[in-house]
């Protein structure tokens, strides 16, 4: 929405356009150029400017009051304050002319759709721009852009700079190893105090394990903790004395104590070494196995013989059976049924069957009446008969025949070779069976098959003769445990002693063992040292149970407040712990300024932003104005205006554009001069030497390089200069013979200066 | 088996805040102990939610470059906090399960003290499986691999555990999540290394990702619950239930400048979408975004306008004692559709629109250096990342057309 405010400055004349409308494009009449505003603007009254206004407020349309200050302009931002925008309005700067900077926005999306755009002339406009728009819009971003710059980033580059400054004194890398140092210190010191604290915590256990062996003696067993002092082989070894004064005493008693951990540490060392062993076969156990297996070898061995022995004893009987069967007895005639000395008559079957059939034909020959023929024949027959008979009536010899004699019933009684045979398979037998049965049972023993194969007894010779050897490993541990045991016990025994002394009476009396007649003498004092407790028991009498109660229980509360002051110290070193770490970590977190990096990282901020600001306006800025390309010819213009001094102004045209440069460090670049753009060249002049013209003092400085240009625009400019200097002076400076011959030529009546380049 | 555990991520206790300008004391102290205060939120809502055990899938530390050169590195104090969290939790019967990524060391550690037995850390390049109880039974069993193992390694080593509930928990390698199998049959896939949080389904089970649950920066408008408690009941594993643990809420409430067209207007916008992100509980660092195209947007694009609206608010904010820190007031660039129909139909924008497109495709480099010289901006080293380039040159375009449009013959 534009409201067009009235030149006329009447009341009731204002105008106003209801249609929703781009801003106009047209120049400004103090741009120099263009004619008057067109009268496009329709008189309404007051009453309906106000709806209107309102209207677009509501409707969020855009509202652009142009013209110069009349009533129209009072009533719309008498609207415009009166629809709730006093509170930016009051915080502009009050040299601003009006609220329209803050309330003019763009129309909408709609409106642009179905509004009218006013496209009909680009005159005096920059690819569409209108300049007066593009000059508006640079001046409120340069304001912008001034009012960013001007802020106070400078007392925040200083703190940062500051912030730095501290960062570099307190940080790495300056004092880095002596904060590392300070560090490992303080991390050693702790580390110390907790050695210290853990050689405490093993005294107090040490302790408080010797306070439960030290029971107090009852009456049921005056001799208080026997068990205990049985472990620790006290009861075994009578001290001899040793008295020794405090000091000694003490030390004598850490030693023995260190002595005693030495032993604790090497006994578990042993034992942890033991342990695989644990659930090994004992050595009688492994021996017998071993044994075992030795005679279940011998058993498979003796079985392998024996079935020899057997085999041969087999084959030797029955060589014995054959020989004596050879020897007793004699072949005879088997009787037979008949006459004796006569064979049984047999029939000799050919000469039979012949006398047969000759029989046969003969009766057959007769009964045909061939009485001749049939005598004939049946006398063959005859003769064939005899024969028969005669080879049948011949007598046989008989063969003798070999018959197995009957066993002999009395073979035992008589002891003969085969009788002598049989006894030794029957031993062999009884051998093998032997051998059978202690095979089984040295197998079922070892854990083996019934029938054991010679690999399986290797095998387990083998693990047998390892685990030998381990055994013999462990019996080397087991002795030396021993041995630490046996050293652990005397350790014990004179921390006993030793403790006990402590406890005792002080002063102690130096006594000289060597002299026994001193009365001094613990052996021989009736008062009994810490060393001779044990020894009433040990020695058979029942001595003064009461005063070892005493003793003992004297020895218990000295116990008690032994470990209740270590208990203190301990507590103490705690106390001392945590502080040192409290301080080392107050001293690193000193160390590490983390409101330092902060408070730097919020100053970083803050100039992140300004410089994004100032580049987000700047590049608005460089989208309205357009790319500049700066030629030597704008350099060189913008470096004679500065040196000129204060109040100079000049134009610069150059293949870069026309530039109006000046005191302001105002600097315009409208477009880029081409070829094919020659409206955009008219108008940058315009505009350029429009503002040039209103200067004061009316000096123009142009620096120009034809030979950069394309002949279009060169006459152009030409053109323009020549207008420009009609009506006043211009100092035309240019490093170009070109140029310069290209503006005389043109008619410029100017002052003519040529520089060197260089 | 019925479980339930919580899952969170990136603690990033050596991480400070970044872009949040200048601030009071008070708020400065705050966020500065927010990432620990998040620990004492965590411990809380686990006891609260009678949470069988706790998920950290990496992130305690960053631990590399990032930390030092921020000045961060995991402060003793820090590191004594996140031990008595621990111990808390430990003491509570309430298991932990930490896994590292690719970065961490190790876990912050205090001199001298031992984390509980109920605290697994999963060391570098190892896997390990924990059985979970509930309520003395065991419920599930978490796989937990450190990086540079995955997920994708959790679920081959799934195979090797027996049967029951599976949870495989993992960090994301840098080059994004692996694939999840959804043939491992795991009721959860517990993962952590993402700046946004997410849930989806995988196979049977869910696939979680936690993010810090203390934002350092400010996030996309909206709820942002960076952690989640994974509960699976008779009938399987439930959608995850989000948690938000941050100690101090960051959030940005955007205003749409269509529907204000006075300062009153706006600022009642502004207090309706503050309710939104103040639960009361927390202070909120917010940033308000205009967005849109209406009659207070030309004005909006003045800095000085801005930091005008920004004390206001700060003032309102302390008058009503709302603990609300305005960090600050930016307008959102034009919307891209109002700007091609603006080009389309008004000659002037065309024109900006083609040159910013020319400057984005020039790069920051010669357009840059040409404009600050052109403004007479000095003082301004560098340039910005090639990737930030389209968006400056946005947001200019909005300012160029929001004075073109609102500037005074």
């Amino acid at each position: 929405m534009t409201l067009e405010s009235d030149r006329r400055g009447s009341a009731n004349g204002a105008t106003a356009d209801h249609r929703p409308s781009a801003p106009d494009p047209r120049p400004r009449p103090e741009d120099g150029d263009g004619p008057a505003p067109a009268d496009r603007t329709e008189p309404v009254d007051v009453a309906t400017a106000t709806a209107t206004v309102r209207h677009c407020l509501q409707r969020g349309q855009l509202v652009v009051v142009q013209g110069p200050e009349g009533p129209l302009r009072e009533l719309a931002r008498a609207l415009v304050e009166a629809a709730g925008t006093a509170d930016l309005a009051d915080d502009a700067p009050r040299h601003r002319p009006a609220t329209v900077h803050d309330l003019t926005v763009v129309p909408t999306a709609t409106e642009l759709t179905s509004g009218p755009v006013d496209s009909s002339s680009d005159q005096g406009q920059v690819g569409g721009v209108p300049d007066g728009l593009v000059a508006g819009a640079v001046a409120e971003l340069d304001r912008q852009l001034a009012r960013v710059a001007s802020e106070d980033v400078a007392g925040v580059r200083a703190r940062l700079a500051e912030f730095e400054r501290e960062l570099a004194g307190t940080a790495p890398p300056a004092n880095a190893d002596e904060l590392a140092w300070a560090v490992e210190d303080a991390q050693d010191e702790l580390e110390q105090a907790e050695d210290e604290l853990r050689a405490l915590d093993r005294q107090l256990d040490r302790l408080d394990r010797l306070a439960g062996s030290t029971a107090a003696p009852t009456v049921d067993d005056p001799r208080g903790g026997t068990e205990a002092r049985a472990d620790t082989g006290v009861m075994a070894n009578p001290v001899a004395a040793v008295v020794l004064d405090g000091d000694e005493l003490e030390e004598a008693l850490h030693a023995a104590n260190v002595e005693l951990d030495a032993a604790a540490d090497e006994t578990a060392e042993l034992r942890r070494a033991l342990a695989p062993f644990d659930g090994l076969p004992g050595r009688s156990e492994l021996l017998e196995a071993h044994d075992a297996l030795g005679r279940l070898r011998d058993t498979l061995e003796d079985l392998d013989e024996g079935r020899a022995e057997l085999e041969e004893a087999e084959a030797a009987l029955a060589q014995a059976v054959a020989a004596e069967s050879a020897a007793a007895l004699v072949p005879h005639r088997v009787p037979t049924s008949g006459t004796p000395g006569l064979l049984p008559a047999r029939v000799s079957p050919p000469a039979t069957i012949v006398a047969g059939l000759l029989i046969v034909v003969a009766v057959g020959l007769l009964v045909a009446g061939r009485t001749a023929a049939g005598a004939l024949v049946a006398l063959v027959a005859l003769a064939a008969a005899g024969v028969s008979l005669l080879a049948t009536a011949r007598p046989a010899v008989p063969e003798p025949q070999v018959v197995r004699p009957l066993p002999d019933p009395d073979a035992g009684t008589h002891p003969s070779a085969v009788a002598e045979a049989r006894a030794r398979v029957g031993r062999a037998r009884s051998a093998l069976a032997r051998h059978h049965e202690e095979r089984s049972r040295l197998a079922f023993d070892l854990r083996l098959s019934a029938d054991p194969a010679p690999e399986d007894i290797d095998r387990r010779q083998a693990d047998v003769a390892s685990f030998l050897e381990a055994r013999r490993a462990a019996d080397t541990l087991v002795a030396e445990l021993a041995e630490v045991r046996s050293r652990f016990v005397d350790a014990d025994e004179r921390r006993s002693r030793l403790t006990a002394s402590l406890m005792d009476a002080a002063p102690v009396a130096t006594v000289d063992p060597a002299d026994p007649a001193d009365p001094a003498d613990p052996a021989e004092t009736a008062e009994p040292t810490g060393g001779e407790l044990a020894d009433p028991v040990d020695d058979g009498t029942d001595g003064p149970v009461d005063d070892m109660t005493a003793l003992w229980r004297r020895h218990h509360d000295e116990l008690a407040a032994r470990r209740e002051a270590q208990v203190q110290r301990r507590d103490e070193r705690a106390a001392r712990r945590d502080q040192a770490r409290a301080e080392l970590a107050a001293a690193l977190e000193d160390a590490t300024p983390t409101h330092l990096v902060q408070a730097r990282q919020a100053a970083l901020d803050v100039l992140v932003r300004h410089r994004r600001e100032l580049d987000r306006l700047a590049l608005a800025r460089h989208l309205l104005v357009g790319p500049r390309r700066p030629g030597p010819a704008f350099e060189w213009a913008s470096d004679l205006v500065a040196a000129s001094g204060t109040g100079a102004k000049g134009l610069a045209l150059g293949p870069g554009g026309p530039a109006v440069v000046g005191g302001h460090g105002a600097t315009v670049t409208l477009a880029a001069m081409a070829a094919d753009q020659a409206h955009l060249v008219r108008t940058a002049l315009h505009l350029g030497l429009a503002r040039a013209s209103r200067q004061h003092p009316p000096t123009v400085l142009v620096g120009l390089d034809v030979a950069e240009l394309a002949p279009g625009p060169v006459a152009l400019v030409v053109g323009a200069v020549a207008e420009l200097s009609a009506n006043q002076p211009v100092a035309v400076l240019s490093w170009s013979a070109a140029t310069v011959a290209a503006v005389t030529t043109g008619g410029v009546q100017a002052q003519l200066v040529t520089v060197s380049a260089g | 088996m019925a479980f339930r555990l919580l899952h969170l991520a990136d603690l990033l206790l050596d991480v400070p805040f970044f872009g949040l300008g200048p601030l009071p004391r008070a708020m400065f102290e705050r966020l500065r102990d927010a990432p620990v205060a998040t620990l004492d939120r965590l411990v809380d809502a686990a006891v609260d939610h009678d949470v069988d055990a706790v998920l950290i899938a990496g992130g305690t530390s960053v631990g590399g470059s990032v930390g030092r050169s921020a000045g961060g590195g995991v402060t003793p104090r820090s590191a004594a906090r996140l031990a008595a969290a621990l111990e808390r939790l430990a003491g509570a019967g309430i298991p932990t399960v930490i896994v590292l990524n690719g970065r961490e060391g190790g876990l912050p550690t205090v001199a001298g003290y031992d984390l509980p037995d109920a605290v697994t850390v999963v060391e570098p390049g190892q896997i390990d499986a924990v059985v979970i109880e509930h309520h003395g039974e065991p419920a599930v069993t978490v796989i937990a691999a450190s990086a540079p193992l995955t997920a994708e390694h959790g679920g081959r080593a799934a195979r090797h555990v027996p049967d029951g509930d599976l949870v495989i928990m993992a960090t994301i390698p840098p080059g994004g999540p692996p694939r999840l199998d959804p043939n491992v049959p795991a009721a959860f896939w517990a993962l952590g290394g993402s700046p946004e949080p997410r849930a989806g389904r995988v196979g049977a089970g869910w696939g979680v990702v936690a993010a810090p649950p203390q934002p350092r920066v400010l996030p996309p408008p909206g709820p942002r619950p960076a952690a989640a408690v994974l509960e699976s009941g008779p009938s399987g594993p439930r959608p995850p239930h989000p948690l938000d643990l941050a100690d101090v809420s960051l959030a940005r409430v955007a205003v749409d400048l269509a529907a204000a067209s006075t300062p009153q207007q706006l600022e009642d916008l502004v207090a309706a979408g503050l309710e939104a992100v103040v639960d009361g509980s927390r202070p909120v660092m917010c940033e308000l975004v205009a967005v849109g195209v209406g009659p207070l947007r030309s004005g909006l694009s003045d800095p000085a306008t801005r930091q005008r609206l920004l004390a206001r608010l700060r003032a309102q904010a302390a008058a009503e004692r709302t603990p609300v820190w305005w960090i600050d007031v930016v307008t959102a660039p034009l919307p891209p559709v109002y700007r091609t129909q603006l080009a389309a139909h008004w000659p002037p924008a065309a024109v900006i629109e083609a040159r910013a497109t020319a400057l984005v495709a020039a790069g920051p480099d010669p357009a840059l250096v040409d404009a600050r010289a052109s403004a007479g901006v000095a003082g301004l080293e560098g340039l910005p990342a090639p990737g930030a380039w389209p968006a400056l040159v946005g947001d200019a375009t909005s300012v160029a057309l929001d004075a073109l449009t609102g500037a005074r013959p």
